[in-house]
């Protein structure tokens, strides 16, 4: 019993981790999703100037807007546009110091503005779409390989090894073969389930998410092994 | 004898060696030989590799450079900017710009940085990015090749996620059917049958060769998503 709600716990601490750095990740994500649909707003801008794009895109874009607003207000205290830029250098989007920098150099050399921010949008909406396509091949893989490390997995291989020791029976203890595979089952589900979260990190992009998603499966995984299996080895 | 040879006999050979004192000379030859045929297609894999993960960062890299480009950014800071988010590529471009600032024309250094490529869309790519240095054209050309590699990734992306489901279903019975079968096995063998397996060569196969046939079967699905939808 202590077993299960020890993994119960580290499961939950582990998914708790993992929730709070994919949070963070979305609101980056939720800014880009948004920068293409700005861009193309402030090209219909007459007369676009760095201070009305700014302006324009400092209300009404959700995240995007509270991000451009340190830039606006720098503006309003006489900072020059390229410096008050540095507001958003605490950001992590690179899409988004990506439209700026256009924006700001569009303006500066005196190019046609609004066909310079269409086809910016153009580029970083493809940059996007490619992006979301590849979430949505990926996210069924990394969710079914999370889910057969730390769940289907250990669950077939803690049925086996009930089924072994009611075959077996009392001449179990006695039996060195069969004791021995049975030793090695759950090194072979601790294995299984790290490499699953590699494996999951890795399609994130993020090694270091391995960890956090580590922290969920290899409990889940023992979790799943001793109530299959009845708790007879844990 | 480069370097590379030289370390790469010596390892065979010590890898035969150790396989010969303990499986005998037939262990030995077996992993002389794999050990060699290792050797020889690791270089030529790792360029493929490399060349894969430029291709995939290329559309990204032409894309952001046109932009620039347009936005009237110069060129070379443009070229860095570009860099930025693609590593493999931006590598080589960098390399190139450093060839610049020491006076290799830009289109030197450029096709110098294809060349590290094992890639022909690579290295013609670099080529329309010298032109528009040289040139001046519009940087509506690198939009359509981009626009085009773009396209063959959503292809290829689309084939892909047509055999996921195929590389689940063998994941899942390397890692669960195969171990259980060999549960199974090993009881019944040393229950009803005469066929008896000793308690460390069961313990060893069952913690570290099925667990590494797990791992390799999902580096195996790993390695065969297309280099673009890595990251």
């Amino acid at each position: 019993m202590l077993v299960e709600i020890l993994g119960i716990i580290a499961a939950g601490a582990g998914a708790i981790l993992l929730l709070r750095e994919q949070r963070k990740n979305r609101r980056i994500k939720e800014i880009e999703e948004r920068i293409p649909a700005a861009l193309l707003d402030v090209s219909t801008l007459p007369n676009i100037t760095f201070r009305s794009a700014i302006d324009h895109l400092s209300k009404g874009y959700g995240p995007l807007s509270e991000e451009i607003l340190g830039v606006k207000r720098a503006l309003d205290r006489g900072i020059p546009p390229r410096r008050a830029l540095t507001a958003i250098s605490g950001c992590k989007s690179r899409l988004l110091k990506r439209a700026m920098k256009i924006l700001l150099t569009g303006i500066e050399s005196g190019a046609n503005v609004s066909e310079l921010l269409r086809q910016a949008a153009e580029d970083i909406e493809e940059e996007l779409e490619m992006e979301r396509s590849r979430r949505a091949n990926l996210t069924l893989q990394k969710y079914s390989v999370l889910a057969s490390t730390g769940v289907f997995v250990p669950a077939v291989l803690g049925l086996t090894e009930r089924m072994v020791a009611q075959m077996v029976g009392s001449g179990l203890s006695t039996n060195a073969t069969v004791l021995a595979v049975l030793s090695a089952i759950p090194i072979n589900i601790g294995i299984v389930a790290i490499s699953g979260a590699v494996f999951a990190a890795l399609i994130d992009g993020n090694v270091r998410y391995a960890l956090q998603y580590g922290a969920i499966t290899v409990p889940l995984a023992l979790l799943s092994y001793a109530l299959a299996g009845g708790g007879l080895v844990i | 004898m480069d370097d590379y040879a030289k370390y790469s006999l010596l390892v065979a050979a010590a890898l035969s060696t150790l396989a010969a004192i303990t499986g005998g000379f037939q262990a030995g030859a077996l992993v002389f030989i794999l050990a060699i045929a290792t050797a020889i297609a690791l270089p030529y894999r790792m360029a493929r590799a490399r060349a894969e993960l430029a291709e995939a960062e290329l559309p990204y890299f032409l894309r952001t450079l046109a932009s620039e480009v347009d936005a009237g950014i110069p060129y070379i800071q443009a070229l860095e900017d570009a860099c930025e988010n693609s590593p493999e590529l931006g590598k080589a471009v960098k390399k190139a710009i450093r060839m610049y600032r020491r006076g290799i024309p830009i289109s030197k250094a450029l096709e110098s940085a294809g060349e590290e490529f094992d890639s022909e869309s690579v290295r013609r790519a670099l080529v329309h990015v010298a032109a528009l240095y040289h040139m001046g054209k519009e940087a509506q050309t690198l939009r359509h090749i981009a626009d085009a590699m773009l396209s063959v990734h959503r292809a290829e992306s689309k084939r892909f996620s047509a055999k996921l489901a195929l590389y689940s279903l063998f994941f899942l019975g390397i890692a669960a059917l195969l171990p259980a079968l060999f549960t199974m096995y090993t009881a019944i063998g040393s229950l009803f049958l005469t066929e008896r397996m000793d308690a460390t060569t069961a313990f060893l196969i069952s913690a570290i060769l099925l667990p590494l046939l797990s791992v390799a079967s999902l580096a195996f699905m790993y390695y065969q998503m297309p280099a673009f939808l890595r990251r």
